[in-house]
């Protein structure tokens, strides 16, 4: 155990003084810092600015502030002169719309969204109203009239309630998670290629044979994965705590109220992923002679983790769909999928033992095989060694 | 005590070692020669454990060697390798502590050594920012810093300049006389002889001869050179009693003899040639003798 952690500690501190590491620190600041102040650099898109002239428009825009309301954005009403001065506030960019007089919505790109029906809506109401009003009935009978509408809404069928479900919950902590998969594939890549590259350096500057006089190859190979392991921990740790102060502090964006199991899942699945990925890596460093075959070799993990995005950015759409479900399962791909259900709210407590469940037993399972394709591929240093003669 | 017991390997077809016995002798500087391919660094990288036997054992006081002796012992492989990114201070601190030093002791004998072999300024350099005969250096700091109880080093002198070959001859007779042997392989054999107390010479991964380099330069049939000034300096010697065979050399004759032959009837029948300029017994070099072994004997007739 104390030679594991001499050779453990080697691999961390070495990596961590190296420049890749710096500047991939570097990177991932800048971009977390630079995504929370995007929104601010840009104006809040949930912010609308109505010009309005007349009383009857004014009476518009709350009908439109109540709309707003309604989708967790903001109106700022503007009261302008005249049609001329709203003309021009629309063409310069001042306000979004004007309502001039009640009656006439001016736009250079159109309404936003559903507000034109409820405009439409707006206007006739308040016609109404004025009309009842010169037939002389009095206004408490007049909002009686109006108001008192006796439609009730009955749901008599439950269509899909579980996926609106999940992506209602997506829509607060699907950004959140979205960044957590981007950095959990990043960390993937980057550092299960750093262990496979450290296994191929130390063949081919021969130093494994020195230091494999002194440890075996079970603690070497023991020793790196973990080294780089708990660096690539760290790195997401800095990335949790960073993205939780441009949150916080940085951005209007409440953070949604399962950041704290979404973090928690995150790193779980990072190290079970890292764990996977990280022995299929070594393997690769065990039969390559030379840094530069690496890439080669290791190109079908790549592809793997790259499919496992690909699919996780699916599941961002459709959290609830079979893709989802079924790769949410796979060892393989579960580390960039859990996430995703977790944060939808639609993994229960079994799948996610199960799947976990899943993750451990494929690392225990890959331990021993990589442990043997290891040990029979690392001092052989001088040319690629074929998998069957490594196991052999 | 270090003592290889018939081992052998196989490569496919190869045999690399076949049988290989000998040992080395508490405080001894052992040479370890034989022609390229003879399995020296196969042996030694099964003394250190990076290569497995087919058959055979090897030894270390009396005990079968295990993980624990082995990481007493010093280690320099045939293709050098320490990390090219890492300062050779701190690697050789890192290769200390996984012989088992405490950090503190690693840190303190890495300083030491890279100061004992002339690299103080150089500890915090990268070690591929040395010159190559530097960087031979720090692999024989990495191979010392643990204060070993065996050096095992496989061509330790190739690539060094004189001076390098002076320090490091220097540092295996000091640490011989702390009772630390060394074992090493050479294919420079004046050196060798030089250098070690015994010598094993292997062929084919065959031990075909050992022991001191005095017991390996003495022969049973003594060799007699006389140079005669006379007209035939090879003529005189054909026919005499207790001469088994005789080879010109140079201005004289490169005589055989029979072990029991009388050398004062030759002394007479070279004086009666002509005038004896030189009449002495010759002990073969090393390297004449490593010759007559690998070679074998049908090419010595020729
Ligand atoms: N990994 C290997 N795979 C196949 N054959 C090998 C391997 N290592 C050594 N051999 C073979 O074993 C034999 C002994 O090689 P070894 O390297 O021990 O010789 P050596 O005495 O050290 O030679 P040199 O003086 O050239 O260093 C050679 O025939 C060599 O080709
Ligand atoms: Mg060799």
């Amino acid at each position: 155990m104390g030679l594991l952690r001499i050779v453990a500690a080697r691999e961390l501190t070495e990596r961590a003084r190296s420049k890749a590491f710096l500047i991939s620190n570097v990177i991932i600041l800048a971009a977390i810092g630079g995504a929370a102040m995007l929104p601010q650099l840009l104006g809040d898109p949930g912010l609308h600015r109505v010009g309005i002239t007349g009383h009857a428009s004014a009476e518009l825009a709350t009908v439109v502030e109540a709309q707003a309301a309604g989708g967790g954005g903001t109106v700022e009403v503007v009261e302008l002169d005249d049609a001329a001065a709203a003309e021009s506030a629309v063409v310069d960019g001042e306000v979004d719309f004007a309502i001039v007089d009640g009656t006439t919505v001016l736009t250079d790109n159109g309404l936003p969204g559903s507000l034109e029906p409820v405009l439409q809506l707006g206007s006739q109401s308040l016609a109404l109203e004025q009309a009842l009003a010169d037939a002389g009935v009095p206004p408490g009978e007049r909002s009686r009239l109006l108001g008192g509408g006796t439609l009730t809404v009955e749901q008599i069928s439950t269509p899909d309630t579980d996926r609106e479900a999940a992506q209602d919950a997506l829509a607060t902590a699907g950004p959140v998670a979205y960044l957590a998969v981007v950095a959990l594939y990043g960390l993937l890549i980057f550092y299960g290629q750093w262990v496979a590259q450290g296994i191929v350096e130390e063949k081919q500057s021969r130093v494994v044979e020195v230091v494999l006089s002194t440890v075996s190859t079970r603690q070497l190979l023991a020793g790196k994965v973990l080294g780089i392991g708990v660096l690539g921990l760290g790195q997401i740790l800095l990335i949790a705590a960073a993205g939780t102060v441009a949150l916080l502090f940085a951005t209007e964006i409440e953070p949604p109220p399962g950041m704290a199991p979404i973090v928690a899942v995150v790193l779980a699945w990072y190290l079970l992923g890292y764990a996977i990925y990280a022995l299929l890596f070594a393997v690769t460093g065990a039969i390559v002679a030379r840094v530069e075959d690496l890439q080669s070799a290791a190109t079908p993990i790549i592809i793997v983790i790259v499919a496992g995005f690909a699919a996780a950015q699916f599941a961002l759409q459709n959290p609830t769909g079979t893709v989802a479900v079924v790769l949410g399962y796979v060892p393989l791909t579960a580390p960039l999928i859990q996430p995703i259900r977790v944060a939808a709210e639609t993994a229960t407590g079994v799948e996610i033992i199960i799947a976990a469940a899943l993750g451990l037993a494929t690392v225990a399972g890959l331990v021993p095989l990589v442990a043997r394709l290891y040990a029979g591929g690392v001092l052989r240093t001088r040319a690629r060694v074929r998998l069957r003669d490594a196991w052999g | 005590m270090l003592e290889l017991d018939d081992l052998t390997r196989h490569y496919g077809d190869v045999r690399a070692l076949d049988g290989l016995t000998f040992s080395v002798e508490p405080g001894q500087v052992f040479g370890f020669v034989g022609a390229n391919g003879a399995g020296k660094t196969t042996a030694m990288r099964i003394v250190m454990g990076v290569d497995r036997c087919d058959s055979g054992a090897v030894r270390w006081q009396g005990q079968p060697v295990d993980a624990d002796a082995r990481r007493q012992f010093g280690y320099m492989p045939e293709e050098r390798g320490l990390y090219p990114k890492m300062p050779c201070r701190r690697q050789l601190t890192y290769l200390a502590r996984l012989h088992g030093l405490s950090k503190s002791d690693a840190a303190d004998r890495a300083t030491r050594w890279l100061t004992h072999l002339g690299l103080a300024d150089r500890a915090d350099d990268k070690l591929e920012e040395l010159s190559l005969g530097n960087q031979q250096r720090v692999q024989l700091a990495a191979a010392l810093v643990h204060d070993p109880t065996l050096l095992v080093l496989d061509e330790p002198f190739s690539g060094l300049d004189p001076l390098g070959v002076d320090v490091m001859s220097e540092i295996l007779l000091e640490r011989a006389k702390q009772g630390v042997p060394a074992i090493f392989s050479s294919h420079q054999l004046e050196l060798v002889e030089r250098l070690c107390d015994a010598v094993a010479i292997i062929d084919r991964g065959r031990l075909v001869a050992s022991g001191t380099v005095a017991d390996l330069r003495r022969r049973e049939q003594p060799m007699l050179r006389v140079d005669v000034d006379a007209p035939d300096p090879h003529g005189w010697v054909k026919g005499l009693p207790g001469v088994i065979g005789a080879e010109p050399n140079g201005q004289g004759v490169l005589i055989e003899l029979a072990a029991d032959a009388d050398s004062d009837a030759l002394l007479d029948a070279a004086r009666a040639a002509g005038r004896v300029r030189h009449f002495g017994f010759v002990e073969p070099t090393l390297a004449q003798r490593y010759r007559e072994v690998v070679v074998g004997p049908e090419e010595q007739v020729a």
